[in-house]
């Protein structure tokens, strides 16, 4: 599994797909758009009561593989991250007090 | 995959990062997990980029997908440091300058949607009420409520006008020669037990309603009684069976239903609008106006946008009279604030009652107002024989008496003697039934006999006699 994520971040040379020529012109070809977006999805729950559990934090972390061309190699640009906080009715948690390190929370209201 | 992995170590998120050597803080938040996470797959992807290509020249992309991975988090532990002291530095703010402005401007409601912030002076910059706790809730399709100074001097024109005065508005933009005006107080009592939110509540959490009325042609003719001159309603959820309706002053209370409501708010609004100029009363009204729409009513057909609204709590406030700071809702502090201490607390629970003295509140608050813009001035004999009748009309009990034997209670126990007449007189038909079967047994047999015999009976009775002989 971990061989296919490997050619995204150009790790596969000699794969005709990445870099190759065309056969009846010879002239060399572009490389084949290969990037891909890996994503990080955590769920915290809560709990409702027995056997009943609903979601209370959503998180979502992304790697645009596109981002790794760049000459900056900072974490906190490359990795994106967001947390997403269901909020129901009668929750006193406005966000302030999340403990989100990566930026701001983003509150959901549920209707 | 070389990973160094003790066979003590959990098989956790906690465990997985801590053996590969990623920096974290404040796990089991979502965010947080679903970035290690992330950083715990390029740590592998890297250990797996070393195993698969060992030439030196895919190296540096390793090292650089490793050094995302465990890149340090100072930073983002920093900011997120910031942000919170930031937020707490502007909560202590938040409360420090609700102290001072409730030292300002009175005593104002955190958990009111409709509570105006601040009073008048700085709203009056915005050309829409600035308010608190308005994000959970759409206001956009309510009628809109005057500001208190804009309602000071709607009550001034209308109670004072002068010859040949004009009445502007807010909610008109236009400017309308004074006639007849109409006040209609509404209030709505919710069960005290209800445990939904405020924002929450729909019609079956209204235990009851109150309307009073006040036409201002009667300025001109003060022979009638108060309870005439404001004459009002209360409709109740079970006027019959609970012992909370019995405490409405002003008359019978009536079954409360989604059509009685709405046939009373047009008995009062729409019929009058043609006649009158109708304003609208009642204290913290938007969260009523509120309950109206969750309950499916349809305001704009009940309020059209000519009418104005005043909320005699933002009034209230607008003239500085400071209410009970720790139950600023409660509508017995705006009693004791305008000297109507006769009137015990238990009922002005009830919403009818509400009404009505909210409409005294009202006269009371204007003539406060008329005073205090006239201080010093000498008034003509027109002013002081319009505050006198104002006066009258606020300060005259309209209550009989304030004990339990109210009109309500009255018409309850006159309800029950009558059940219970008719009751007996049920029970004493029963009776009469239970004491007449032999009678009319006997009858029904002779009858029932003579009928049901007939030529048969004759004929059998001619055959008995051929057996006897």
């Amino acid at each position: 599994m971990l061989q296919g994520a490997l050619i995204p971040v150009g790790c596969e040379p000699t794969s005709p797909l990445h870099r190759g020529t065309d056969e009846e012109t010879g002239t060399a070809m572009e490389p084949l758009d290969r990037s891909v977006i890996f994503v990080s999805i955590d769920f915290e729950f809560k709990r409702e009561g027995p056997g009943i559990q609903s979601i209370r934090e959503i998180g979502i972390c992304s790697l645009d593989t596109r981002d790794l061309d760049q000459s900056s190699w900072a974490s906190h640009l490359i990795l994106s991250t967001q947390n997403h906080i269901w909020k129901q009715k009668g929750d006193k948690n406005e966000g302030h007090g999340s403990k989100f390190i990566f930026g701001e929370s983003n509150i959901i209201n549920s209707r | 995959m070389i990973i160094p992995w003790s066979a003590h170590a959990k098989f956790t998120l906690k465990g997985i990062i801590e053996t590969l050597g990623i920096p974290y803080y404040h796990l089991h938040t979502a965010g947080n997990d679903a970035n290690y996470t992330m950083r715990v797959f390029l740590v592998l992807m890297a250990q797996s980029m070393r195993r698969m290509f060992p030439e030196s020249t895919q190296w540096s992309t390793v090292a650089n997908i490793q050094s995302i991975a465990l890149g340090s988090i100072d930073a983002e532990v920093r900011n997120h440091l910031q942000r919170a002291e930031r937020a707490r530095l502007e909560q202590k703010l938040r409360q420090w300058l609700e102290i001072r402005l409730s030292d300002i401007y009175g005593p104002w409601d955190r958990g009111s949607i409709d509570a105006p912030y601040p009073p008048s002076t700085i709203d009056e910059r915005h050309s829409t009420p600035h308010r608190i706790h308005s994000r959970n809730l759409d206001l956009t399709s309510l009628p809109s409520v005057l500001l208190g100074h804009d309602s000071r001097n709607l009550l001034q024109a209308v109670l004072f006008p002068a010859k040949n005065d004009t009445i502007s508005t807010r909610s008109s933009h236009s400017n309308v020669t004074p006639s007849a005006t109409l006040f209609v107080a509404f209030h709505l009592d919710f069960f005290r037990r209800c445990n939904n939110r405020r924002d929450d509540r729909d019609f079956s959490h209204i235990q009851t309603a109150g309307f009073s009325s006040f036409d201002t042609r009667y300025l001109k003719n003060l022979s009638t009684t108060t309870r005439e001159i404001l004459p009002t309603k209360n409709l109740s959820i079970a006027p019959n069976n609970s012992p909370g309706t019995f405490r409405f002053l002003f008359g019978e209370s009536i079954p409360l239903t989604q059509k009685s409501l709405i046939e009373t708010f047009q008995s009062y609004i729409s019929q009058h609008e043609s006649s009158h100029r109708v304003i609208l009363v009642g204290w913290n009204i938007n969260r009523a106006l509120c309950v109206l729409r969750n309950s499916g009513f349809d305001l704009p057909n009940i309020f059209s946008s000519s009418i104005p609204i005043i909320d005699i709590k933002a009034l209230t406030s607008a003239k500085g009279i400071r209410l009970n700071a720790s139950a600023p809702n409660d509508i017995s502090g705006l009693m004791q604030a305008l000297d109507f201490e006769h009137v015990p607390a238990r009922f002005v629970s009830e919403a009818g009652n509400v009404t009505h003295f909210l409409l005294k509140s009202l006269l009371i608050l204007a003539i406060r107002d008329f005073h205090d813009s006239h201080a010093g001035e000498d008034l003509n004999a027109y002013q002081v024989s319009r505050i006198q009748a104002l006066e009258s009309i606020a300060r005259t009990s309209a209550e009989d008496k304030w004990s339990s034997f109210t009109p309500d209670r009255l018409a309850c126990q006159r309800r029950e003697e009558c059940e219970a007449l008719k009751q007996m007189k049920k029970d004493a038909k029963n009776a009469c039934c239970l004491e007449r079967p032999n009678s009319d047994w006997e009858d029904n047999l002779g009858g029932g006999f003579d009928i049901e015999l007939g030529e048969e009976s004759i004929h059998d009775s001619s055959m008995f006699a051929d057996l006897f002989e």
